[in-house]
């Protein structure tokens, strides 16, 4: 079962102590219960890369889409047929192709982004394949 | 560098492993098998997989399948590794099903030699 133990000095922890690594650690603060977690930094990364798409990240991936719609027509002038990367609805990468635009945004690191070509009306892509599920029509 | 037809498939069919993995952390990885489909103009992935490895939401494309009905999917940034060791990063939409469609975004980059009475792919130096 997990310890409680009460904050109310300070305390140090053994980072040997292998009670940590096998059991959450659960703390009083303010009179409300806290849980610590110790783990190794690598799963930690592997946490961080697993656990599944905030709200957050949708909401700036609608903005980034808005932001690329309102600023459309002015990119029409300047990229038309180019492809342009938003993040946090600025335009901070051009390329010939979405991938290679992709490529140009990595040193930003995980952000949310949109990604889209400059064009007045959408490429449209061909999948022959019969697995591919349809999402939203267009028509 | 050659390899088999995937037998089960009616008639047999080019395939390669690829390995997958998030396109900024990629210290976790998916190997799968990838068909070579030349009628995709985009590399499409199993959805479980993406959902796997929390790929991010690049953008989204429209798309017109194979008896000519249009429909927009997501799509998604992720690191394509392939057998030669040849990676890259590229964007893909989801499908259902358990392998990935390599389509020509990719086929694109290599020089390839489909001998199909032996029923052997191999991909030239």
């Amino acid at each position: 079962m997990p310890t409680l133990r009460e904050v109310g000095t300070p305390y140090t922890i053994n980072p040997n102590d292998e009670s940590l690594t096998s059991e959450p650690l659960l703390i009083r603060r303010n009179g409300e219960e806290w849980v610590v977690l110790a783990m190794r930094h690598e799963d930690y990364q592997h946490w961080l890369a697993q656990k599944p798409a905030s709200p957050k990240r949708e909401i700036d991936f609608e903005r980034n889409r808005a932001a690329f719609q309102k600023l459309l027509p002015d990119l029409l002038k300047q990229h038309e047929g180019q492809w342009v990367a938003f993040v946090n609805e600025q335009a901070v990468a051009f390329a010939p192709s979405a991938n290679k635009v992709l490529e140009k945004v990595t040193l930003l690191g995980d952000v949310p982004l949109y990604i889209q070509e400059v064009r007045a009306q959408p490429r449209i892509y061909k999948m022959t394949s019969r697995h591919i599920a349809r999402s939203t029509s267009v028509s | 560098m050659k390899f088999n037809y995937e037998k089960t498939e009616d008639p047999p069919a080019p395939f390669i492993s690829v390995t997958l993995s998030h396109d900024i952390h990629d210290d976790h990885k998916v190997e799968i098998n990838a068909k070579l489909d030349t009628g995709a103009d985009i590399t499409a992935i199993p959805s479980k997989v993406a959902e796997q490895l929390n790929f991010r939401h690049s953008g989204e494309m429209a798309f017109e399948d194979f008896d000519g009905h249009l429909f927009h999917k997501d799509i998604y940034a992720i690191r394509i590794k392939l057998p030669t060791g040849q990676h890259g990063k590229i964007n893909v939409l989801t499908i259902p099903g358990d392998h990935v469609l390599l389509g020509r975004d990719v086929i694109n980059q290599f020089r390839l030699l489909l001998d199909g009475p032996a029923l052997t792919l191999e991909i030239l130096e």
